[in-house]
């Protein structure tokens, strides 16, 4: 193996001299910046996981409606999970003459595996956190039950045969976020559940099976779902257990991968510039090689050798500094980030080498093939360049390299394809478009200062320079403005969706003829009402009057939640406020039409003009599918699937539904609404909120962080960019030196050009960012467009501010070296 | 117009301090021409270097029509040589970027001058080069890349012309051309020509002669 020897003298060399170690740097910082950015993202994921098991009560559960067999739980027990067993049933609480439906949780002692348990002695009161069960003969109960059944603690209550003592008020319950259930909820220890004799075979009962435990087993638990539970036993994640959060999170996850993956891109500038450059200067080098007998093949195969052990060092250190910048950054963010931030993964040890050696294998290969052309006649002859390959295998490999690393990184097909299409599609137009530019200036130059004309003339005089250097510096440009663009649309997006006043209570069964007081007993308590909507429950039995059984078989359910029980039907004559539709139209001549969600439509293959016949209570009703609408089912504002026209439903007895927002001060006055409106019943959903508004918080601060890196990471490659083309300067500035340039006027030279680049590279930056922008809300993140004014003067600006000094700053040392030195450098 | 007395120039290396030159002195006047010549690494390029201000020196002092460049600033010595030097490298030294008349009218623009297309045109002519005004170092031939740096060189109408072994790279009969060139712009501009060379042929047709050996002046003659 000699040329595996020459090789690693050669590299031993090309480091002492610092010809490696550019490249080095700029792998260290691509590789570093995809390592913190993939652990940051993937621990604060996980630690977001965790925080969102708070509202379920459990990382997992399982709801089935019969135990599961003991074997079975055996089988999970192996997992290494804890576990909390529940049944929840629906049963009469009698106390006196009065009687109420109430929503039953028998739990053990283990319960809550995750959040907060909260039991107080008066209603709407803060409570003390409390663990496990009621003790025997106790149960908790919510301010709602306590109200429809007119008594307070302490007093008792029959549930079968038995008595019990309420000996608690449940201020926040884990795992109660289901607000199809109406019924006011109490909770029991299930040890006391046989003794009340209300299970009896054939009664309705879900048994919830909670888990709790390590990433690792949680794992294996999915891993064993897949295969090990029958048909009616469903496992419910803490995630799909929240719409908003969920939402969120997706959002967040999607914007963290991007901004790894613009992180990836900007290093990738980097090494492309940084390898040819390595490649160029060796151009006499392989020459020489040449002329004392080399072949071709073993060029290639030395100097790909050489990239490559450049590629194992610097990607080694980029990941050890990457794993070193993420613990400071979660350490420096801990009071902001989620309490438990699981330990990273050594997955992202993987993904770095296979980005390291990808990119540089891709980014390198069209010059290690132009070296590979080096004739040895370039000894005698200096302006030997070697013809450089065809712009497609450059483009060609560049792009497989980059799209193996994105894939292998965010494992979504779509943003990968949306990114690489998107970023050929703006290339093309760019370069066009600087060539347009270029001509341009050509025209307007002949007339100025000598600096500047000597600044514009190198950049027209090199046209493939120039637009290779344009190109590197929009395509920094444009990932660090895509970056923030993205960021502040998403912020204030997740702002929008849940406003300081979201609802936080609902009300429902409030009787027709209340409506109007119930609305004038808000506003006397300053509070703001909400919409009100009536409300009849129904199933959906028969699609274009075939049943749902005969349409989609004996699992229907399955089909999509809104087959699997009563629905929430309203009728309105006005679109609601956070609906938008998307087929059809909100037609109120058509007294038979009903509006449809966008999902459920999707899952059940529905049409317009289909029909879809519902039960409600003993008898049927019919409806014509005359619009699709979109809602916002994270608005914490009354969401309905189907809205009917007035007319259809107003004989089916409905009662109404309504939201509003109350300040946690506020609070007690739901103990005199509930007096006054005695048949109504109050959902408190601020606690959820709260929790949510939280991981949103924590989302945020996580892109922020991310920002921050990339933009950092940006400017890092931006000066290493322009180092790159430093030789070049400095001769050029030696030249004039010698020539009697002043000082003065080879920084005029300088920074006229770098102006002119930076102008450049601002235009494109700001037209390619826009439309990257407009790709991604579009396509990933699903929000709406929007232009950006204030990017079109902003960014030429910016660009001006950053390239310029950086060029300068680049280039200064050529003011304090003896122009003999750069000469002889030559 | 040239005096140099006691000129010395050392460098700190990692294995000490290494003397390049040590004590040179010399004395030159208008229109004179004077042959540097001595062993490889005998200081010839440094003394140039020096005596053009490209690089300063450790201790001496080296006047030219009476100001001490030694005590100039950076920008004070780029300012004299603007007005007052002209170069030519062993290796050129063009910009690659430039076309051969854009190279020979740098200079001139650096001067100021109005008419400097015009008159690198002219200076091409001289050179033989008119038709190839438009190509690039690279697309010349070595020989013709020199021509051009010396039509560089001469564009400022220097006082003071240096070469340092400007037909080292050159065929015997495309050196001969260029050192008749220069001598020829040398009478004609009565410029003062200062040249380093091993050819003892072109050593002959300079009035003065100087051979350095390890930084040292071992002979130094001034007939004619
Ligand atoms: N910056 C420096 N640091 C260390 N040594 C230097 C430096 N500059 C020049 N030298 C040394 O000074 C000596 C003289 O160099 P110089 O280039 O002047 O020689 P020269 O006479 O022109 O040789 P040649 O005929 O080969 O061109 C050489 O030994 C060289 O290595
Ligand atoms: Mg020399």
């Amino acid at each position: 193996m000699p040329d595996f020897k020459i090789a690693l003298r050669l590299f031993a060399r090309d480091w002492r001299s610092g010809e490696l170690r550019i490249l080095m740097v700029s792998l260290l910082i691509a590789i570093s910046g995809l390592t913190t950015i993939a652990v940051i993202v993937d621990r604060v994921d996980r630690g977001m996981s965790k925080e969102t098991s708070q509202i379920l009560g459990a990382d997992r559960v399982i709801r089935s409606p019969r135990p599961i067999l003991d074997a079975t739980l055996k089988e999970i027990s192996a997992l290494g999970l804890n576990r909390s067993d529940s049944i929840r049933f629906r049963t009469m609480v009698i106390a006196g003459n009065e009687f109420q439906l109430a929503s039953v949780r028998a739990v053990d002692l283990s319960y809550p595996l995750a959040g907060e348990l909260r039991i107080s002695d008066t209603p709407f009161v803060q409570g003390k956190p409390a663990k496990g069960a009621p003790t025997t003969g106790n149960v908790w109960v919510s301010p709602r039950l306590l109200q429809a059944l007119n008594i307070s603690i302490n007093n008792q209550v029959e549930i079968g045969v038995q008595r019990f003592t309420i000996s608690g008020i449940i201020e926040t319950e884990p795992g109660n976020t289901d607000f199809i259930s109406f019924a006011p909820s109490l909770i029991m220890a299930l040890s006391d559940v046989p003794a009340t004799k209300v299970i009896q075979p054939g009664s309705r009962v879900a048994y919830h099976y909670d888990f709790s435990g390590s990433e690792a087993a949680l794992l294996q638990f999915d891993q064993w779902c897949k295969t090990a539970l029958s048909a009616s036993e469903r496992v419910i994640g803490a995630e799909e257990n929240s719409p908003t959060v969920q939402s969120a999170l997706g959002r967040a996850r999607n914007y963290l991968n991007l901004a790894g993956l613009l992180g990836l891109l900007l290093g990738s500038v980097a090494i492309a510039i940084v390898s040819n450059r390595y490649v160029r200067r060796h151009f006499d080098h392989a020459a020489l090689l040449r002329c004392i007998g080399m072949k071709q093949n073993h060029i290639l195969y030395i100097y790909s050798l050489v990239l490559l052990f450049a590629a194992l060092i610097g990607t080694t250190l980029g990941i050890i500094l990457g794993y070193f910048l993420q613990q400071t950054a979660i350490t420096a963010l801990a009071d902001w980030l989620p309490e438990k931030i699981p330990s990273a993964n050594s997955g992202a040890v993987g993904l770095g080498y296979i980005a390291g050696v990808l990119v540089v294998a891709g980014f390198s290969l069209p010059g290690l093939l132009r070296i590979r052309r080096v004739t040895p006649m370039r000894i005698l002859r200096n302006d030997l360049v070697p013809l450089p390959v065809s712009a497609w295998i450059s483009i060609f490999s560049a792009i497989t390299a980059l799209g193996l690393v994105m894939w292998r990184y965010t494992l979504d097909i779509k943003l990968v394809s949306v990114v690489l299409l998107g970023g050929i599609l703006l290339t093309a137009v760019l370069s066009a478009f600087t060539r347009l530019l270029l001509r341009f200036l050509r025209k307007v130059s002949r007339s100025v200062a000598m600096p500047v004309r000597f600044g514009t003339g190198h950049l027209l005089r090199h046209r493939e320079a120039t637009l290779i250097q344009t190109a590197a510096f929009s395509i920094i440009l444009t990932l660090m403005l895509t970056i923030l663009l993205v960021r502040n649309e998403l912020i204030s997006d997740w702002q929008k969706q849940l406003p300081p006043e979201t609802p936080n209570h609902f009300v429902i069964n409030l009787p027709p003829a209340d409506t109007q007081a119930f609305r004038e007993f808000l506003l006397t308590h300053s509070i703001t009402p909400g919409e009100i909507y009536p409300m009849v429950r129904g199933r959906i039995v028969e699609i274009n009057d075939k049943s749902v059984a005969q349409v989609f078989g004996e699992h229907y359910g399955q089909q999509h939640n809104s087959l699997r029980r009563e629905l929430n039907l309203t009728w309105s004559t006005t679109l609601p406020k956070s609906n938008q539709i998307l087929q059809g139209g909100w037609q109120t001549s058509n007294k038979n039409g009903i509006s449809i969600e966008q999902e459920m439509a999707d899952s059940l293959n529905l049409q317009l003009n289909d029909t879809l016949t519902f039960n409600i209570g003993s008898l049927t009703t019919k409806g014509t599918i005359t619009s699709i609408r979109k809602v916002e089912w994270d608005s914490f504002e009354p969401n309905f699937y189907v809205i009917f026209q007035p007319g259809k439903l107003e004989s089916f007895g409905a009662t109404y539904i309504s939201s509003f927002y109350l300040p946690l001060e506020q609070k007690i006055i739901l103990n005199g609404m509930l007096q006054k409106f005695s048949s109504i019943s109050i959902l408190e959903t601020d606690r959820i909120l709260q929790q949510v508004r939280n991981i949103i918080r924590q989302a945020s601060i996580a892109v922020e962080f991310v920002l921050i890196f990339v933009i950092a990471a940006g400017l890092i490659v931006l000066l290493s960019t322009t180092y790159a083309s430093l030789d070049e300067k400095e001769y050029e500035a030696g030249v004039l030196r010698t020539l009697g340039a002043r000082n003065r006027t080879i920084f005029l030279c300088i920074i006229s050009e770098y102006w002119l680049l930076a102008m450049l590279a601002g235009i494109m930056a700001t037209f390619a960012s826009e439309s990257i922008a407009f790709g991604l809300y579009y396509f990933v993140f699903k929000i709406d467009p929007v232009l950006h004014g204030w990017l079109w003067w902003l960014s030429p600006i910016a660009a001006i501010l950053l390239i310029v000094p950086a060029g300068v700053f680049g280039v200064r040392s050529i003011v304090s070296t003896q122009p003999v030195r750069i000469l002889n450098k030559n | 117009m040239l005096t140099v007395s006691q000129l010395c120039k050392t460098v700190t290396t990692t294995n000490g301090k290494l003397t390049i030159l040590d004590d040179i002195n010399l004395n030159l006047k208008q229109g004179e021409s004077l042959a540097v010549s001595g062993p490889s690494g005998s200081g010839k390029s440094t003394l140039l270097s020096l005596l053009a201000g490209l690089d300063t020196a450790t201790s001496g002092s080296i006047l030219i029509h009476n100001t001490d460049i030694t005590h100039l600033s950076e920008d004070g010595r780029a300012e004299f040589r603007a007005r007052h030097v002209g170069f030519v490298f062993q290796s050129f030294h063009l910009l690659p970027t430039l076309t051969a008349l854009e190279n020979v009218v740098l200079p001139l623009e650096l001067k100021g001058s109005t008419d400097a297309i015009e008159q690198a045109n002219k200076l091409l002519f001289e050179v033989g080069l008119s038709a190839r005004s438009d190509h690039y170092p690279n697309q010349l031939s070595g020989g013709e890349q020199q021509r051009v740096a010396i039509a560089r060189s001469f564009a400022s109408n220097p006082d003071l012309l240096f070469a340092d072994e400007p037909t080292g790279n050159l065929d015997t009969k495309t050196g001969k051309q260029i050192i008749d060139l220069l001598f020829d712009l040398n009478s004609k501009q009565n410029t003062t020509l200062i040249l380093v060379t091993h050819d003892n042929n072109l050593a002959d047709r300079c009035s003065r002669n100087m051979q350095l050996d390890s930084g040292r002046c071992i002979n130094q003659d001034s007939y004619a």
